[in-house]
C-alpha cells in the first residue's frame, strides 16, 4: 500500500499510536484482500489501489491512483457512477451490486461492488471506498444455469407430455404448450393459479390436503412414482392421465414437477381388451362347443361348461392338470410329442385346421370328437386353444346313412344282375327268335309239294343273320364281363379281409362291437375271385353282426382271423358271441332258403358256401365257446390249382 | 298236321284271304316270324311300330295281330286298347321276351288269343294265329250277317217294327192287336210281313235275329 486513504485519527499520541497500530493492521489486511479495495474522492479521483485491485483489473496502483475512477467504468455504464456518488452523498452505503469493469487490457470483468462513503472526523463524506470482488466464475455458472434452463424450457415447450411446475403450496409456475393442449387452458389462464382448477371432484377438494401431508409427514404418496388420476379440461370434459411427479427444492422450498401423460386411447384400448375378454368369457361359458385352453406344456387354463358336459369332469378337476387325460390311448401316449414337436418344427400338424380324434369321458368311455386348435401367443409362450364338437349323433347319423347305403349297395347288386340277366335274355332271344322261326319256315319251305326253294334259301339266309346276331351278343356280353376283374386272381386273403373290415367299421362300431382281427402273416397267396370272396367275408361278418345284436348283456366280440391250413392252404375264421347255433340249425344251415333271421332271405350261407366250393375250399360252421358261432372257410393256396 | 289245315282253309276261303299283321320294332324278328306264317301259305303284313300299323291302309279281311308286348312308345298292352277303342275288333297275339305272369294275365283278360314268350315256339305260334283268324272271321261272319239283317229291319215301317218286336216275346196275335189298338188282322198282315222282310221262315228264326239286332220289348234299335 503506497497511500494510506484519508482515515478517521486520533489527536493523543497514545491513541494515535494505538490508531497507527490499528491502521497498521487495516493495511495489512486490505493490501492481502483478494477483492479489489479502492478509494475514490467525491470526485471520482482515485485514492487508493490494493493489490487485489492490481490483480483484477491489471491496472497497478500508480497508474490509478490521482486518475479518475471512470478509466475502469465501461463508457455505457458511466452514468452508473454519477449515481453511486450521488447515494454516497447521500451518506448511502451500495451492496452488492453487479456491474461490469474494464481491466487495463480492455477485458470486461464481472464485479460484486460494494460501495461505502468515507467521512472525516466532522461527519462530513469525503469519499468513498469500493470492494469489489471479481465474480466472472459466477457469472459464467449463472450463464450455464440460463442455458440449461433454456434448453429445459425449449424441453418442455416441445415435449409430448404436459409439464407442470408447481410451487409448495400448489401454485402452477410453469404450464407447457402439451399442458395448453392437454387441458385446453392457455399457460397465462394457469400460472400462478392453484393446480387444483385442472383437477375434477374429489381429486380437486383432496389436493390441498395432500400437499400439507407430504409437507408434514413427507410420506410420498405419490411423489417419485406415477399413478393415473382423472384431469379436467377448460371446457369441462375430463380425460384420464398418467401423472408423475418429481420434487425439487428450491430456495428451501419444494417445487413439484408433474408430468402428464394422456392415456385416453390406452385406456380405450383397455376397455376394449375387457370387453373382448369378457365376450369371450361369455362366449366360451355359453357355447355349445367344448372349449379348452392349454399352455405350451399342455397344462389346461381353460375348460368352458359345454367340455363340462362332454367329458363328465367339472372345470376344477381338469384344469391345471395334462390335457392329456381327456384323451385315450394311442392319443395320449402322443401327445407330449405332438405338443414339442409342434415347438420345435412349428409344423402345424393340427394346428389352424380340424380334424376328428376321440375323447375320453371320466366315466372311461369315449366318443368321436371333431378337434380344432388355434394358437395364440401370450408373453411369448404359445397357448392353444382348442374348439370341441361332439361328434356322436353325426357319427350315428353317419352310420345309419352307411347301413343305408350298404343296404342299397346289396338291393342294387341285385336288381343289377337280374336286369342283366333280363336284357341278356331279351338280347339272346331274338335272333334266337329268329332262328327258330326261320328254320321252321325253311321246313315248310321245303316240305311242299314243289319245295319253294328260293323262299328256303332265304329262311336260311335269315337263320345264319340271326345266328351271327346272337354271336354278336355274346361277344358284347364277354366284352362287359371283360372289364370285371378276372375270376380267378393270386390274391392276399387278408388283404381281401382288411378291405372288408374297411368297409363296415362303421356297422361294427355302431353296433358297439370290439373287434379284434388276427391276421396270420405266413397266410399263402390263394387263386379266387376277389369280389366273390370278400362278398363271403362280407356276409359272415354281418351275420356275426346280426347275431349279437341281441345279445346286450354279454359282451359283443367280433374276431376274425386267418391262418395257414395245411401246407399250403389258408383258414379264415369268423368268430361271433352271438346268440350261436344249436344242431338242428347247424344241418340246414346252408341249404338256400333256410333262414334263423327275422329278415333274412336265407341266400347269403347257401350262396357263401357255393363261391367257397367253387374255389375249392369248405365252408362250415361250428358253435363258439362260451357262445356264439365260428364260421370258417379254407381256400386252397395258388399252387394247387393252377399249373 | 297245321299246314294241311291252313291249305285246306285257304281253298275253302279263297274269296276271305285272311291277312296277319306282324307289328315288332326288331326286324330279324319281324322277318323271321312273316316268313314262318308265309311258309303257312298266310299272307302277311308287317310293321316297326303301333304307329306305322295304325297309319296303314289296311284291306278288309279277316286276320289277327301278331304284337311285340315291348313296342318302343306305347306298351302293347297300351296299343291293344287303342285298337278296340278305334274300332278295329283284330284279335291280338302277344309275343314277348320273358315271361311276365301278370302283364300275360292282363293281355288275355282283355281279350288277347295268346302271349307268347321268345323263342317261339312253331306250333304255339300258329295255332294262336289260327285261332285268331277263326276268331276274327267268326266276329265278321256274326257281323255280316247283322248288317243284312239290320238291313232287313231298316225295310220294316215303323207299326211292322212294332208288331215284329211284340211278335219276338212271343205273344198272340190277339194280345198284340189288343196292345197296339189294332184288329187282329191288321196284326196278322203287318206279322206276315215283317217276317217275309226278314226273311225269317219260324218263330224260332225270327227270335234269333231280334236277338242279334237287339230288338227287345218297345225298342226297334238293334245296338
Amino acid at each position: 500500500m503506497k497511500r494510506v486513504a484519508p482515515m478517521p485519527c486520533e489527536d493523543t499520541t497514545e491513541r494515535y499510536s494505538a490508531a497507527a497500530l490499528e491502521s497498521a493492521q487495516l493495511a495489512a489486511i486490505v493490501s492481502s484482500s483478494d477483492d479489489a479495495i479502492v478509494s475514490k474522492t467525491l470526485d471520482g479521483i482515485v485514492t487508493s489501489w490494493n493489490a487485489g485491485a492490481t490483480n483484477i483489473l491489471g491496472y497497478q496502483a500508480d497508474e490509478m491512483i490521482g486518475q479518475p475512477i471512470t478509466r475502469i467504468i465501461p463508457p455505457e455504464l458511466h452514468q452508473e457512477e454519477t449515481q453511486i456518488l450521488a447515494r454516497l452523498h447521500r451518506g448511502e452505503r451500495i451492496r452488492h451490486y453487479e456491474t461490469i469493469r474494464l481491466a487495463k487490457d480492455g477485458r470486461r470483468v464481472d464485479i460484486s461492488l460494494t460501495v461505502s462513503p468515507l467521512f472525516n472526523q466532522s461527519g462530513k463524506v469525503v469519499g468513498a471506498s469500493k470492494v469489489a470482488r471479481d465474480i466472472t466464475e459466477r457469472k459464467l455458472a449463472e450463464q450455464a444455469l440460463r442455458e440449461t434452463a433454456a434448453r429445459l424450457r425449449t424441453l418442455t415447450e416441445t415435449a409430448v407430455d404436459g409439464v407442470i411446475l408447481i410451487d409448495a403450496r400448489g401454485v402452477v409456475l410453469m404450464f407447457n404448450p402439451a399442458c395448453e393442449k392437454l387441458f385446453g387452458y392457455s399457460a397465462e389462464e394457469v400460472i400462478g393459479e392453484n393446480v387444483k382448477m385442472l383437477m375434477p371432484q374429489p381429486y380437486r377438494h383432496e389436493h390441498d390436503r395432500y400437499i400439507t401431508n407430504y409437507r408434514d409427514t413427507r410420506d410420498p404418496k405419490i411423489i417419485g412414482s406415477g399413478r393415473e388420476v382423472i384431469g379436467l379440461r377448460k371446457d369441462g370434459s375430463t380425460f384420464p392421465m398418467d401423472l408423475s411427479v418429481g420434487e425439487a427444492r428450491q430456495d428451501g422450498e419444494s417445487i413439484y414437477v408433474g408430468i402428464i401423460r394422456d392415456i385416453t386411447e390406452r385406456k380405450l384400448a383397455e376397455q376394449a381388451l375387457r370387453e373382448t375378454a369378457a365376450r369371450l368369457r361369455t362366449l366360451t361359458e355359453t357355447a355349445v362347443d367344448g372349449a379348452i385352453l392349454i399352455d405350451a406344456r399342455g397344462v389346461v387354463l381353460i375348460f368352458n361348461p359345454a367340455c363340462e358336459k362332454l367329458f363328465g369332469y367339472s372345470a376344477d378337476e381338469v384344469i391345471g392338470e395334462n390335457v392329456k387325460m381327456l384323451m385315450p390311448q394311442p392319443y395320449r401316449h402322443e401327445h407330449d410329442r405332438y405338443i414339442t414337436n409342434y415347438r420345435d418344427t412349428r409344423d402345424p400338424k393340427i394346428i389352424g385346421s380340424g380334424r376328428e380324434v376321440v375323447g375320453l369321458r371320466k366315466d372311461g368311455s369315449t366318443f368321436p370328437m371333431d378337434l380344432s386348435v388355434g394358437e395364440a401367443r401370450q408373453d411369448g409362450e404359445s397357448i392353444f386353444v382348442g374348439i370341441i364338437r361332439d361328434l356322436t349323433s353325426r357319427k350315428r347319423t353317419e352310420a345309419e346313412l352307411e347301413q343305408a347305403r350298404a343296404e342299397l349297395v346289396r338291393v342294387a347288386r341285385v336288381l343289377t344282375l337280374g336286369e342283366l340277366t333280363a336284357a341278356i335274355a331279351h338280347e339272346v332271344n331274338q335272333p334266337l327268335t329268329g332262328l327258330v322261326s326261320s328254320g321252321n319256315a325253311c321246313l315248310r319251305w321245303l316240305a311242299g309239294d314243289v319245295p319253294n326253294l328260293k323262299a328256303a334259301r332265304e329262311s336260311v339266309e335269315r337263320m345264319i343273320s340271326a345266328g351271327s346276331r346272337a354271336g354278336e351278343v355274346i361277344r358284347r356280353i364277354r366284352a362287359l364281363v371283360g372289364k370285371a376283374p378276372p375270376l380267378r386272381d393270386r390274391l392276399n386273403i387278408n388283404d381281401a379281409i382288411t378291405e372288408v373290415i374297411a368297409l363296415i367299421r362303421g356297422e361294427i362300431q355302431r353296433n358297439h362291437i370290439s373287434l379284434k382281427t388276427k391276421l396270420s402273416t405266413d397266410v399263402p397267396l390263394v387263386l379266387g375271385d376277389r369280389i366273390q370272396l370278400q362278398q363271403v367275408i362280407l356276409n359272415l361278418i354281418l351275420n356275426a353282426t346280426e347275431a349279437m345284436s341281441d345279445v346286450s348283456p354279454q359282451p359283443r366280440e367280433l374276431s376274425i382271423s386267418s391262418a395257414k391250413d395245411g401246407p399250403n392252404g389258408a383258414l379264415v375264421s369268423v368268430r361271433d358271441s352271438g346268440t350261436g347255433l344249436d344242431g338242428t340249425v347247424l344241418d340246414r344251415l346252408f341249404e338256400a332258403f333256410y333262414t334263423t333271421k327275422a329278415h333274412g332271405m336265407g341266400i347269403g350261407l347257401a350262396v357263401s358256401r357255393t363261391i367257397i366250393q367253387a374255389h375249392g375250399g369248405r365252408l362250415w360252421a361250428m358253435p363258439n365257446v362260451p357262445q356264439g358261432a365260428i364260421f370258417q372257410f379254407t381256400l386252397p393256396a395258388d399252387g394247387e390249382e393252377v399249373s | 298236321m297245321i299246314g294241311t289245315n291252313a291249305i285246306g282253309e285257304r281253298h275253302r276261303m279263297t274269296e276271305e284271304q285272311p291277312v296277319v299283321f306282324v307289328i315288332d320294332d326288331d326286324g330279324m324278328v319281324r322277318d323271321a316270324v312273316k316268313d314262318l306264317l308265309r311258309s303257312v301259305g298266310l299272307t302277311v303284313e308287317s310293321f316297326g311300330s303301333a304307329q306305322d300299323f295304325l297309319q296303314s291302309k289296311r284291306s278288309d279281311a279277316p286276320g289277327c295281330i301278331v304284337l311285340d308286348v315291348r313296342l318302343p312308345g306305347a306298351s302293347g298292352l297300351e296299343f291293344q286298347r287303342t285298337l278296340v277303342e278305334s274300332g278295329i275288333p283284330l284279335p291280338v297275339i302277344f309275343i314277348s321276351g320273358h315271361g311276365d305272369i301278370s302283364m300275360s294275365v292282363r293281355a288275355i283278360k282283355s281279350g288277347a288269343i295268346e302271349f307268347l314268350t321268345k323263342p317261339l315256339r312253331e306250333q304255339e305260334l300258329l295255332d294262336a294265329v289260327q285261332a285268331g283268324i277263326e276268331r276274327d272271321r267268326a266276329r265278321r261272319r256274326q257281323a255280316k250277317l247283322v248288317a243284312e239283317l239290320q238291313e232287313r229291319f231298316n225295310c220294316l215301317t215303323s207299326r211292322e217294327r212294332e208288331v215284329f218286336a211284340l211278335v219276338v216275346t212271343g205273344r198272340p196275335n190277339k194280345q198284340i192287336a189288343h196292345q197296339l189298338e189294332l184288329s187282329e188282322m191288321t196284326v196278322k198282315v203287318h206279322r206276315s210281313q215283317a217276317l217275309r222282310k226278314m226273311r225269317a221262315k219260324s218263330l224260332v228264326e225270327v227270335v234269333r235275329m231280334a236277338d242279334k239286332l237287339g230288338v227287345t220289348t218297345g225298342k226297334s234299335e238293334a245296338t
